[in-house]
């Protein structure tokens, strides 16, 4: 008997095996399964590496804290309750690792005057106020390229607290806490932040139109 | 007995090497002599206060060539020595203090203190010819500075 | 239009005004063209970010991602060997003869640090600063050129636009020179 003409026959036996949920899971892998533990990494690794890469804008880097994170995710996993999605709660434990990451580059670092960048002060009133949208009538896929574009031309803080704020949609006392700054300097950065993004995003068209 | 002298053999070596080892440390942790000089920086020729004196030509150049204004004055010139883990101020003006404190290695630690209230601290290594420098604006698009130098010899 | 307005507009685009205020900056609003056209600019960037995060994908293959995850975790399970416990005079009695070794070998990597210490090493770069002022905003720069740290200090402008006056002292900007 042709076993083809029996899965014809019988769907059942033809259908896809049904996906797990997440929370199924992480059960799983509270109790040790490590088979459930990597299926998870495999669903939701892009998303993780894309915030580490997001933060550090290195490959290499992203690279290496998406791992501790994953890393740091197996050891902590009894400590996940379901408060958030698992996705979430793994999303915040590579933007932790990813701020002390940069905090201490920031230690090692200092602003060159030979290359030096003005970035505060004010500098952001002078930017002229962007009236017409820049991003009208652009494809999705063209939008977050020129977005990906802007967003490597800002300061590392400026970065940080626009993606904690516009992506991860955390509250100002939220940002201070996790990167150890007041409220009033989460608020100027932001504002900073999405100021010069308008108007990198304008100029982009410009330079389009001409 | 044998073993009793052995003990007693044995601890009299290494006090002996701990103290060796204690001085060479101590030999390593030494004291800074450190100046620190209030500068005025400014466009005009000359300064309004009497006491101002112009800055050496070798110092005049190496702050042009990093900042903007184009004559320097010497408000004040102190020096100081910081004892090892010890900390020393240098008061520059009735409004200004710097407070240094000795670190472990070369490090040292700089505390900005105006009219008694801290403004600001930095942790830095310090080398003979480096310079640490505190600025800020002052009125009439003029600015001042701190400049804090490790005069050791060694 | 000050920086505290445009951070209030801010913070109302962003659902965080305190709603006590939130009347009285539509007010402002209302006979301010300029406040209107910023307004209008943070909520179209609000708006274009908003479900455009640029996507990224991890560059390397899942097996091999996998693999380094699971070797790191394998390693850190492994649980350490318990050392069988020694009454206290036998573990005193051990430690003395490698002690003693231990402060010559002390003794001698002190002296050769001294001897060949390297001034050079980019490392000494290292620097951390911190604001122990609320109004007052510092910026660090070094010049490798002329060997020079910079630490530029800013008062922060209250909402008059004039240099902010710290509560315990006189104005930022007067604070060195008379």
């Amino acid at each position: 008997m042709d076993p083809r003409r029996n899965m014809a026959t019988n769907p059942e036996k033809s259908a896809e095996k049904p996906v797990v949920p997440d929370v199924k899971l992480v059960r799983r892998a509270q109790r040790g399964d490590m088979v459930s533990f990597e299926e998870l990494l495999l669903r939701h690794r892009d998303k993780i590496y894309a915030r580490a890469f997001s933060m550090m804008r290195n490959e290499e880097e992203a690279v290496d804290l998406s791992q501790e994170a994953w890393v740091k995710g197996w050891q902590r996993l009894k400590q996940f309750q379901g408060d958030s999605s698992f996705v979430t709660w793994m999303t915040r434990i590579v933007i932790n690792l990813c701020l002390d990451q940069l905090r201490k580059q920031k230690r090692q670092r200092a602003e060159s005057i030979e290359l030096m960048e003005e970035e505060s002060g004010g500098v952001e009133r002078q930017m002229p106020t962007v009236t017409i949208n820049p991003t009208a009538g652009l494809e999705r896929k063209e939008l977050r390229a020129r977005i990906d574009k802007a967003l490597g031309q800002l300061s590392y803080e400026h970065r940080t607290v626009l993606i904690l704020h516009e992506f991860e949609d955390l509250e100002y006392k939220e940002i201070a806490k996790r990167m150890e700054c007041s409220i009033g300097t989460v608020m100027s950065r932001l504002f900073y932040a999405r100021r010069k993004m308008a108007n990198l995003m304008a100029g982009y068209k410009r330079e389009e139109m001409s | 007995m044998s073993g009793s002298l052995f003990y007693s053999r044995s601890f009299r070596a290494l006090l002996l090497v701990a103290l060796l080892a204690s001085a060479a440390i101590g030999a390593g942790a030494s004291e800074l002599k450190l100046e620190a000089k209030l500068i005025w920086g400014t466009n005009d020729e000359k300064s309004p206060r009497k006491e101002h004196v112009p800055v050496d030509d070798a110092t005049a150049a190496r702050l042009r060539k990093v900042f903007k204004w184009k004559n320097y004055f010497i408000c004040n010139t102190k020096t100081r020595v910081i004892p090892s883990r010890g900390s020393n101020q240098f008061k520059l003006s009735d409004d200004c203090t710097v407070e240094i404190t000795e670190l472990e290695g070369p490090r040292v630690e700089l505390k900005v203190i105006g009219k008694g209230v801290p403004v600001h601290k930095s942790i830095k290594e310090l080398r003979k010819g480096d310079w640490f420098v505190y600025c800020g604006d002052d009125k009439n698009e003029s600015a001042w500075f701190v400049i804090i130098k490790d005069l050791d010899e060694k | 239009m000050n920086q505290e307005f445009e951070l209030k507009l801010q913070a109302w685009v962003d659902g965080e005004l305190p709603k006590r205020e939130v009347s009285r900056l539509a007010t402002e609003i209302e006979r301010n063209p300029d406040a209107q056209a910023l307004l209008a600019e943070l909520k179209m960037t609000r708006g274009f970010l908003a479900g455009n995060e640029p996507e990224v994908v991890l560059p390397e293959s899942r097996e091999f991602y996998w693999s380094k995850i699971q070797r790191e975790i394998e390693r850190l399970e492994r649980t350490p060997v318990e050392e069988p416990s020694i009454p206290w005079y036998l573990a005193v009695r051990r430690l003395l003869a490698p002690l003693s070794g231990l402060a010559l070998v002390a003794f001698l990597s002190v002296l050769s640090i001294n001897l060949f210490y390297q001034p050079d090493d980019p490392t000494r770069q290292l620097v951390e600063t911190e604001n122990l002022s609320e109004h007052v905003g510092s910026i660090s720069y070094r010049s490798q050129s002329e060997n020079m740290f910079v630490v530029y200090l800013y008062a922060k402008e209250s909402e008059s636009g004039d240099a902010e006056v710290d509560p315990e002292g006189a104005p930022v900007n007067d604070l060195f020179l008379q």
